[in-house]
């Protein structure tokens, strides 16, 4: 069909187009395009060179040389926006390198993570304090057939009851001695009165109460009287006790008690 | 034969007898600036074509071009000869363009001058053909996006189904039915302006 040589007409009156003229025609579209000025491919090949070194080398090209080194081509770019772009994708180096948000995010998070898992393997290894109980010493003084006196608890915890005689002299001594130095409350004596009972110890006179004994007149008589030196030794520490018995006197009375 | 020996057997051809694009790719590898250049000039226009169909900018167009070359360039080390060129060179193109689409705002339409125009023998005056350019990429621009690609690859870059599958990664009825709907939205939309 050729084209009319009439002016345009102010309605355009077309047959209906079948398919086959509809694809003929976007066919046509399809391989049209903007002529390409043949001259402007060395500048677009110069461009991509140049935009690849700017990569690598990572500087960017002046701007102004680039220009120059375009135009001196003497090719006639189709926009003047396109020099424009290819220059500032050039400069914007930046932009090229920077990691992506991605990656910055991701990171910061991996060193957070690193931290706390260092964080709970340090509190999982840290040592941890034991409570322990306190080993209270037998004094040399004990037999040797006592057996083992368990370590003295401390004042809250119930007394640890002796299984005979002399090891309750030892426990009575110890006490004594914790009472002294203001470890031990006096209150745990009795207790350990009242284990001797349980272990029926013999003994020529029943086992007093362990209520302490006044001190002064009643001290001569608790001087002759086993028991009362018993209540005394039990109820009031040793020391009063040793400064009234002797030795020979001592051992007397445990042998009494069995 | 089954398909996974016609594969097997097309991959093997191709490795055998590569293009001569392909074998382009090789020197770039080594950094033989030359075969870029003449991998440029050959794959230029088609680009820009592409490209301007999909974006409707010439500016843009050749701005996204030159993206794909340098990331040819990088890539070159990587590039195995597993299909023909066309096919990897569209799968960049077509990332690309995937890119842009969700970075870059539309830019406003910028319709070639018929007079560049190479001649359509449909007796259609100059006001006619600017109308159908100006219609034709408007309706381009409503296709989705993997109609759109899809048939400018067909059309446009005459590439084959299967080639046209590798690039977009999808089956072949899929790139069959969205040619299939890509053209009946053309023609209704050509028909209908024309018989206006």
């Amino acid at each position: 069909m050729k084209p009319s040589n009439q002016s345009e007409p102010t309605q355009a009156s077309h047959p209906v187009l079948s398919d086959t003229q509809c694809d003929a025609i976007l066919a046509a579209l399809f391989k049209n395009t903007p002529t390409v000025d043949p001259k402007s491919t060395d500048a677009f090949c110069a461009s991509v060179i140049a935009r690849i070194h700017a990569e690598q080398t990572a500087s960017s090209p002046d701007a102004e040389k680039l220009e120059k080194m375009l135009f001196s081509r003497e090719c006639v770019l189709p926009s003047k926006t396109f020099t424009v772009n290819t220059l500032d994708r050039i400069h914007a180096g930046d932009e090229v390198r920077r990691p992506s948000a991605f990656w910055r995010i991701s990171g910061s998070l991996a060193v957070a993570a690193a931290l706390l898992m260092a964080i709970g393997i340090y509190v999982q290894q840290k040592p941890q304090t034991v409570n322990e109980p306190i080993a209270t010493t037998v004094p040399a003084a004990a037999t040797e057939s006592a057996p083992a006196i368990v370590a003295a608890p401390v004042a809250s915890e119930p007394p640890i009851l002796a299984t005979d005689w002399s090891t309750a002299l030892a426990l009575a001594e110890a006490r004594d001695t914790a009472q002294a130095t203001g470890f031990a409350s006096a209150s745990s004596l009795p207790a350990v009165a009242n284990s001797y009972r349980s272990y029926n110890i013999p003994t020529q006179a029943p086992f007093v109460s362990a209520a302490p004994i006044a001190t002064g007149a009643s001290q001569s008589r608790a001087a002759t009287d086993p028991n009362l030196v018993n209540a005394f030794l039990l109820a009031d520490g040793l020391n009063d006790a040793r400064s009234l018995l002797d030795a020979d006197s001592m051992q007397a009375l445990v042998v009494l008690s069995h | 034969m089954s398909d996974t020996e016609t594969a097997a057997g097309a991959h093997g051809a191709i490795e055998a007898f590569p293009d001569e694009d392909a074998l382009l790719m090789r020197r770039v590898a080594t950094g033989d600036e030359q075969a870029l250049v003449s991998l440029i000039e050959r794959w230029k226009g088609p680009l820009i074509n592409f490209f301007y169909r999909s974006v409707s900018d010439f500016a843009e167009a050749e701005d996204l071009a030159q993206t794909v070359f340098i990331r040819l360039y990088r890539s070159a080390p990587r590039y195995e000869i597993r299909a023909k060129f066309s096919t990897y060179l569209f799968q960049i193109a077509r990332r690309l363009l995937l890119n842009e689409y969700r970075r870059k705002k539309r830019h406003p339409i910028d319709f070639s001058d018929p007079a560049e125009l190479h001649a359509i023998d449909t007796g259609l005056s100059d006001k006619q053909l600017r109308e159908i350019e100006e219609l034709f990429s408007y309706a381009l621009q409503d296709l989705p996006e993997n109609q759109r690609t899809a048939i400018l690859l067909f059309q446009q870059q005459e590439l084959t189904y299967e080639e046209i599958a590798q690039t977009m990664d999808a089956s072949e009825s899929a790139v069959k039915s969205w040619i299939f709907r890509a053209r009946e939205h053309l023609r209704s939309k050509l028909k209908g302006m024309l018989q206006s």
